[in-house]
């Protein structure tokens, strides 16, 4: 069921109805069985898969309190036994993970090396990657470790721990939730308040016009272009380059809008998972603001568990005595980034480009720690003032080329076709004649016409969101404007966007 | 007191979200109403003919005219420099969209002749732009580019006050259904001021040479929209608008053009005329003052042009059309009658 999809409205509209006709006990059961049936909707038998990561972290958690209350074992074995059961359920869960998205990326790998020694190559396994898998069993595991970190408590009601994973807005493509927060919201009882649906519609609405009007219309210019990039003017191509940008943010933020509309409507806040990310001065800052909270994930369950290790900080001690303070804290955060990029890139797509994809954005960040004090001097040097309007431009410019370059990476297949399309940016480059010489499109061109308006649409309200919410703006307006407004989005969205047949949304695929 | 309040807001917020859903749906249905229905009937809407060509159509039949003197509606799809594969893309769609009775093929000796600057993929389904290698290329692209705001710029004014499906069709795919009028006349004679004699205008103006590539390219493109028309039971008429005498007398060029299609035309069993062999030409057209340069025709021309085509080929029918009588036989036959005016020395 596409959240695009005239079946998902109608699905939402009876949601919201039941979610507030029946009595607030009720609520959380209401989103359980939506939850559940819109999983379903995706195919019977994926639902297996979610109940295997729910049942394994509820019994894994419930478990580990258990052995953490049990003032009877010995500290040091309480330790190990709650390790014992939090890695064997860490094992389970990523190793399904694991098999249905890497299983053929290691056959294709061993396959290499088969063919080198001659020997006959291992057949692929055809697999359908279940819906949401990379979110939901992050998500579950994030809670899980929590546990065993004992920053939270285990659910000890199974529906609800269910409900937490397979919670249907997020099982898409996130956004990837604290148990803590997304808990409190979950099963609290909410009353109906007309500001906040109000709210929640406008928002929806927004989304829903980013994702028809915009991301698929650019989708559809993006797949011409990085098909045939070779046969393309380099203009043409680095126009696709920076257009794919905008498609990825406009498809998976259109998406968080989407759904953080339908659960405000419900009264849960969900956690946001975009701050303006192309404003962005640096890579760093760029990805504290793109896909957030995937990026708190890793941080907290990759990141500073490598960083703050007792390895670490021995390695960082040793250096420290070597070469000095400011390479011995440096090192640490250089292993714990590459780590967690590769891993990022993993996570993104079993495929070679996917790994150096992470590793070049690690690359970036690790260069950061590095030469910031260099950067610093230069900066000095040549008088330039941080705090100018012109820096300001040159660095969010800068930032918003390098992540383009980088972004396009992984996305026309191998990695050889990713650095041939940056490479075929740079040749042949003389000025298209033609409005198709600029931009490749051959589907009708009113869509095109509204994506072009929706891009500027989207840069304004971005624009202004940076000194306060647009919607606060909006809301000033009398309330049949803003009703009609919201019409007018849902006509233009519903009639003039390109709406794909699945609705499939771009993060989906990770 | 406070409770009392609460139960009244409890009450007024589901009450106001039904009205707010109510106002919804009405808005929704004023819009659908006022803009998008409107739309969809304009895009929906047929033409009893349409024609697909290049420069040389697009400035050269007046569809006003063209629907005066028939009765019949007609839409003008020819674009500006493109070569003919890009026009199978622009038939498709309009045949689905339009559905015609007749379609108008543009077969111009100078368009078939000229550069291939789109092409398309082996699937058919998508325009490619080929890099452009020369600096010549690059020069000739440039200056079309330079013209472009100019033409299309004009054109944005007038689909935003007009605001109508075809406006904004014609401004975004090139799709030429409004008719220009182009007002300037005696590049034909400026031109053969400047290269007064036979063999300089052959080596100079380039379009003497018959590009072998160019026009297979060109060529087999045409026969994939033959292709296309012959699967539907659409009259198909392919026509070549008259250019200035100076350019069909310089170019052998078009004698094995105009044997290849005409050749063509009877494989397809589809109707071919050339209007630079229509024996009247020399009383309706003169290179001073009909031609805004050698092988467009201006605007006023282009609606006696029309007239023409409407009088003898659209408003008849197939069998009505005399060919023998109202046409020489080929480009030999019509140099020998010819009354040219400015001979060659």
């Amino acid at each position: 069921m596409a959240l695009t999809s005239l079946k998902f409205f109608a699905f939402a509209a009876v949601l919201i109805i039941l979610y507030f006709a029946l009595p607030r006990k009720f609520q959380w059961w209401v989103l359980l069985a939506g939850s559940l049936f819109f999983y379903l909707m995706t195919g019977w038998k994926n639902i297996f898969y979610i109940l295997f990561t729910s049942v394994s972290s509820y019994g894994a958690a419930r478990w580990i309190e258990n052995v953490s209350h049990n003032k009877q074992i010995e500290k040091q074995k309480r330790k190990l036994r709650k390790r014992l059961i939090l890695t064997v359920t860490l094992i389970l869960n990523f190793g399904l993970l694991c098999f249905f998205k890497y299983l053929n990326f290691f056959i294709e790998q061993l396959n290499r090396i088969l063919q080198a020694g001659d020997a006959d190559p291992m057949g692929y396994v055809s697999l359908v990657v279940p819906l949401g898998i990379s979110f939901y069993t992050f998500q579950t595991m994030g809670y899980l470790i929590d546990v065993y970190w004992e920053k939270t408590q285990a659910q000890k009601n199974y529906p609800k721990l269910l409900l937490f994973t397979s919670f249907f807005p997020q099982i898409i493509q996130g956004p990837i939730s604290d148990y803590r927060q997304l808990s409190r919201e979950l099963y609290a009882e909410h009353r109906f308040e007309y500001n906040r649906f109000a709210r929640g519609i406008q928002r929806f609405a927004w989304g829903f016009l980013k994702k028809a009007v915009c991301a698929d219309v650019a989708a559809h210019c993006v797949k011409v272009i990085f098909t045939y990039y070779d046969m393309y003017y380099g203009a043409a191509v680095l126009i696709g380059v920076f257009i794919y940008s905008i498609n990825i943010y406009a498809d998976f933020s259109g998406y968080m809008d989407m759904v953080c509309g339908l659960c405000e409507v419900l009264g849960i806040r969900l956690a946001e998972n975009f701050e303006r990310p192309y404003f962005s001065k640096s890579i760093a800052e760029y990805w504290r603001r793109w896909h957030i909270t995937l990026g708190a994930w890793f941080k907290n369950y990759i990141y500073y568990p490598i960083a703050m290790s007792k390895s670490s900080r021995k390695i960082a001690k040793s250096i420290k005595n070597k070469a000095g303070k400011r390479i011995g804290d440096a090192v640490p955060s250089t292993i714990a980034l590459l780590v967690t990029w590769f891993v990022t890139g993993l996570w993104h797509g079993a495929t070679w480009a996917y790994i150096v994809w992470g590793l070049v954005n690690g690359f970036f960040l690790i260069l950061q720690v590095w030469l910031d004090p260099f950067y610093g001097w230069c900066r000095k040097k040549l008088h330039v003032k941080e705090t100018g309007w012109l820096w300001k431009l040159f660095t969010v410019a800068r930032t918003f080329v390098l992540i383009s370059f980088i972004k396009v990476l992984p996305e026309v297949g191998t990695l050889k076709d990713g650095l041939m399309l940056i490479r075929s940016i740079f040749v042949g480059w003389f000025f298209p004649y033609s409005f198709e010489g600029w931009f490749p499109y051959n589907g009708d061109m009113i869509n095109l016409c509204f994506m072009a308006a929706m891009i500027v649409l989207i840069f304004v309200t971005d624009l202004i969101q940076r000194k306060r919410p647009v919607r606060d703006y909006f809301n000033r307006l009398p309330m049949i404007v803003r009703i009609a407004l919201v019409a007018l989005a849902f006509v233009i969205a519903i009639s003039f966007g390109v709406r794909t047949d699945s609705g499939d949304f771009m993060y989906a695929n990770f | 007191m406070n409770e009392e309040k609460q139960t009244e807001k409890r009450i007024s917020d589901p009450l106001k979200a039904v009205i707010a859903v109510a106002l919804f749906f009405v808005c929704a249905a004023v819009f659908i109403g006022i803009i998008i229905l409107p739309f969809e009937r304009v895009k929906m809407k047929d033409y009893d003919t349409l024609i697909i060509g290049s420069s040389e159509t697009k400035w050269g039949m007046n569809a006003a005219v063209l629907k005066e003197n028939t009765g019949c509606s007609v839409i003008n799809l020819s674009s500006g420099p493109a070569a003919i594969p890009g026009r199978y893309e622009l038939l498709k769609g309009a045949l689905r969209r339009y559905h015609p009775d007749t379609v108008v093929l543009d077969v111009c000796y100078d368009s078939f002749n000229a550069m291939q600057l789109p092409t398309w993929s082996s699937n058919n389904s998508i325009w490619i732009i080929p890099r452009m290698v020369s600096a010549e290329s690059a020069w000739v692209y440039t200056t079309q580019l330079a013209r472009i705001p100019w033409y299309d710029f004009g054109m944005i004014w007038g689909a935003a006050a007009d605001l109508s499906y075809d406006a904004w069709n014609h401004i975004l795919h090139g799709n030429y259904g409004i008719y220009q009028e182009m007002a300037y006349s005696g590049y034909a004679e400026k031109t053969t001021d400047l290269f007064a004699d036979e063999e300089e205008i052959s080596l100079r103006t380039r379009k003497a040479i018959y590009f072998e590539d160019r026009m297979s390219y060109n060529q087999a493109a045409l026969r994939d929209m033959l292709d296309l028309l012959s699967e539907t039971d659409v009259r198909v008429i392919m026509t070549t608008v008259p250019s200035s005498e100076m350019f069909s007398w310089y170019n052998p060029g078009v004698d094995r053009f105009w044997e290849e299609i005409t050749q063509m035309a009877e494989e397809y069993d589809v109707e071919y005329y050339d209007f630079n062999l229509y024996k009247g030409n020399a009383d309706l057209f003169d290179d001073r003052t009909s031609f805004r340069d050698e092988t467009h025709l201006n605007g006023e021309s282009a609606k006696v042009f029309s007239e023409l085509f409407a009088r003898e080929v659209l408003g008849k029918n197939r069998e009505e059309v005399s060919i023998k009588d109202r046409f020489y036989t080929d480009y030999a036959d019509y140099r020998n009658h010819s009354v040219y005016s400015i001979r060659p020395r």
